[in-house]
């Protein structure tokens, strides 16, 4: 019984410790571990001054939320532009909001305004851009997998770049990187609308896979995990084999 | 062959040895039992709208207790009567079958915890990467409760199988207790066909324990080596699968094999090992091996050839196991001077239970159908026929069929008719509501039914006046059978 507690505070400290012990710049957002996670419904001060809260923005709607620094010198400007491109690309055929939102607690209302017009986006109903308590915006950024630190001798953030795809209050899927396709925006914005989309873990993460699956053409082809299965059966035959073989050495003695 | 008067034909100290764990699994199964069925009876109950005020979340957790409790249940008294039963032609060690059952009452104690404490509601199937991705709505040590639940009986089980597996091999070369001779023409030695399926059984068991043994190494490398190591939800799925669909399968065999040992009791007629007999047991331990597959049709990324293997497998194995043995029930109680008494009554309705839950696992196993059936009520449905009025009546019969003979107390035929009658009409009306429900395209699953499927409600009222009919019989046969192993355990 006292093995049976050891065992089961153990992998209870496991469980716990091993979310504390990795630097998460280290890993990408990890889609597989927030999905369906509770998204705060947060205040919020859009670009034109009106306060008003995610769901109230998002009015039933799908959202795609990114988040930005407007003095950014690196990624946000690369990753909006690609973001705004893509939705061109895919024209007026999704219905969603298209969240910006600042998580630097020096950026006001008036600098997300200004850095929306900057990238032509300021007369778009569809985009906002918007500020929140610092609080509010860690919560958000907790719920979504996003990350930033402030790097001292670059004086800037370090952060990820990335899409994060909600619905009803639930994150429904992860768009990672800063060059965002036409292909892959509007897989995330099918399945935040409510569609099925088909996806599989790219390679390199995943250990053990029992099948390579190529999304372009629909098709599989086993992989070395799939010799994983054969343990049970291996593993049992050999046993029964050892076994009845001591029970006729049992018999010969008897 | 077991006869009236040798039902467990051991010798003096084992044999009082061999009852008393007996009868200590069978008054737990029989505490357990209505407690789980009362879970299944609070969560029709909501399905019905009459019980607004239990949250969804709660649902899940009882639904995951009642489908882990009722899977582990029956397959701990399928194994515990199969060891009394096997004690007339080999011999079991008594200290193993405690040992199972000391590991099953810790599982079960870290189950409640995880479940009605935790409201860790991932189903009986625990699919990864469900149990770590819990939204909020479970903590963390509920999870690693279930886990370790599972590694302990697992354990405990593991050595149980192995030992039960190892006195057939003291006894019997394995070519022998797999009836190869019989394949040959030769007849001797004659072996019961007890023996047989319970070799297939516990090689299978032994086999679906390995592929969980597995998971657990999987998921432990997962927890232990940080972002390094990611599993592949699909190979978890195999696995996960394997395991539970081998358990749930060798439960049924083991119910099979108590028919086969407990109806000539009660016709006179010995059924005797045959060439079909031996070749369709091993036929079945071929395809039990793969008949799993069936419960990946919904996965995209199976390739194509192992979803039309689980599609042959499920067809061909309900052959030689199904067919087989309702044909030979039938032929050998034909012209029989059969004594219909309630264990008899109970095995020959098992049969025909598994029959008809049977034929429906076949149906849903046509990946065609499975497209349609695969998420609605069809699929609890049909495992609950094949479960309730299939494996659970085999069972039941032969414990109160050991447990009258033991006690020498006289079975009453009007409790009987009582049992038969509510069991009968409450099982197959609360099954049949399922059914409805299945083909109406009602999805399994639901805590609440939204307007779209409105009709799921009224199939839940319903059966709840089936489940409850169900009950009594149910409670009706717990007090027979209990008040008899009381008996046992004073004397």
């Amino acid at each position: 019984m006292r093995g049976a507690v050891a065992l089961l505070a153990g992998m209870c400290a496991i469980t716990s410790l091993r979310a504390q012990s990795v630097d998460p710049r280290d890993i990408p957002p990890s889609e597989d571990r927030l999905l369906n996670a509770a998204v705060p419904d947060v205040p919020l001060i859009t670009a034109a001054g009106a306060r008003v809260t995610l769901s109230q923005l998002a009015r039933g709607r799908p959202v795609l939320l990114g988040f930005v620094f407007t003095r950014c010198p690196g990624i946000c400007s690369p990753f909006l532009m690609s973001w705004r491109s893509a939705d061109r690309a895919l024209g007026e055929k999704h219905n969603y909001l298209r969240l910006v939102l600042s998580f630097d607690p020096g950026d006001t209302s008036a600098d997300m305004s200004a850095f929306a017009k900057h990238h032509s986006l300021d007369d778009n109903d569809e985009w906002v851009f918007a500020v929140g308590d610092p609080s509010d915006i860690r919560r958000l950024a907790e719920a979504t997998g996003f990350w930033w630190t402030w790097d001292e001798s670059r004086q800037q953030f370090d952060h990820a770049a990335m899409l994060a795809g909600i619905r009803d209050g639930r994150l429904v899927r992860l768009l990672v990187g800063g060059s965002i396709t036409s292909a892959r925006l509007d897989e995330l914005v099918r399945q935040v609308s409510g569609e099925f989309v088909r996806s599989y873990p790219l390679p390199g993460r995943v250990q053990f896979r029992c099948v390579r699956y190529d999304p372009a053409t629909g098709r599989t082809t086993l992989d070395w995990g799939f010799a994983l299965l054969l343990i049970p059966v291996a593993a049992t035959g050999i046993g029964t084999l050892a076994m009845f073989a001591a029970g006729a050495r049992r018999r010969g003695k008897e | 062959m077991a006869s009236l008067t040798t039902t467990v034909a051991a010798p003096g100290v084992y044999r009082a040895r061999l009852v008393r764990v007996t009868l200590i699994w069978v008054l737990t199964a029989l505490v357990l039992f209505p407690v789980l069925a009362i879970l299944g009876l609070l969560m029709r109950t909501e399905q019905g709208g009459y019980l607004q005020a239990m949250s969804p979340e709660f649902f899940y957790a009882i639904m995951t207790l009642h489908g882990l409790g009722m899977v582990g249940l029956w397959f701990v008294a399928g194994m515990a009567v199969i060891s009394v039963l096997l004690a007339t032609y080999v011999k079991p060690t008594t200290t193993v079958s405690w040992i199972a059952y000391g590991a099953t009452l810790t599982g079960v104690v870290l189950l409640l915890a995880a479940t009605l404490v935790g409201r860790l509601g991932v189903g009986w199937y625990f699919l990864y990467p469900l149990p770590f991705h819990s939204g909020g709505t479970w903590p963390g040590w509920a999870t690693a409760s279930l886990f370790a639940a599972l590694a302990i009986m697992g354990v405990g089980w593991t050595l149980w199988a192995g030992d039960l597996l190892f006195a057939i091999a003291r006894r019997y070369r394995l070519s022998h207790a797999l009836g190869w001779h019989y394949l040959g023409g030769s007849t001797t030695p004659e072996v019961p066909p007890i023996i047989i399926i319970s070799t297939v059984s516990l090689i299978g068991v032994l086999a679906g324990l390995v592929a969980a043994v597995v998971i657990l190494v999987l998921v432990a490398l997962e927890q232990l080596g940080g972002s390094g190591f990611t599993n592949d939800a699909l190979l978890i799925k195999n696995l996960t699968f394997y395991f539970g669909h081998m358990v749930v399968n060798v439960t049924m065999y083991l119910g099979v094999a108590m028919v086969y040992e407990v109806i000539p009791a009660y016709n006179g007629r010995p059924w005797k090992t045959n060439t079909l007999v031996v070749f369709s047991w091993n036929l079945v331990l071929l395809l039990v091996m793969v008949a799993y597959l069936h419960h990946l049709y919904m996965d995209f990324a199976q390739p194509r050839w192992l979803q039309v293997t689980g599609q042959l497998s499920s067809y061909l194995i309900s052959v030689p196991a199904a067919v087989v043995t309702i044909f030979s029930t039938l032929v050998l109680i034909y012209g029989s001077t059969m004594r219909w008494r309630l264990p008899s009554v109970m095995l020959f309705l098992g049969v025909m239970g598994w029959a008809i839950g049977g034929v429906a696992a076949v149906i849903d196993s046509t990946v065609a159908v499975n497209t349609h059936f695969h998420n609605t009520l069809w699929v609890p449905a049909h495992f609950h026929t094949y479960f309730v009025m299939g494996v659970v009546l085999m069972i039941l019969g032969t414990v109160f069929h050991l447990v009258t003979e033991l006690s020498n107390v006289p079975e009453s035929l009007a409790l009987t008719k009582t049992i038969i009658g509510t069991v009968g009409v409450g099982g197959y009306g609360f099954l049949l509501m399922f059914y409805l429900a299945g083909v109406a395209g009602v999805p399994r699953r639901y805590a609440v039914y939204p307007a779209e499927v409105a009709v799921g409600t009224i199939y839940a009222k319903i059966s709840l006046i089936f489940i409850a009919v169900l009950l009594i019989g149910a409670l009706v046969y717990i007090w027979e059978t209990g008040r008899r192993c009381l008996k046992l355990f004073s004397s």
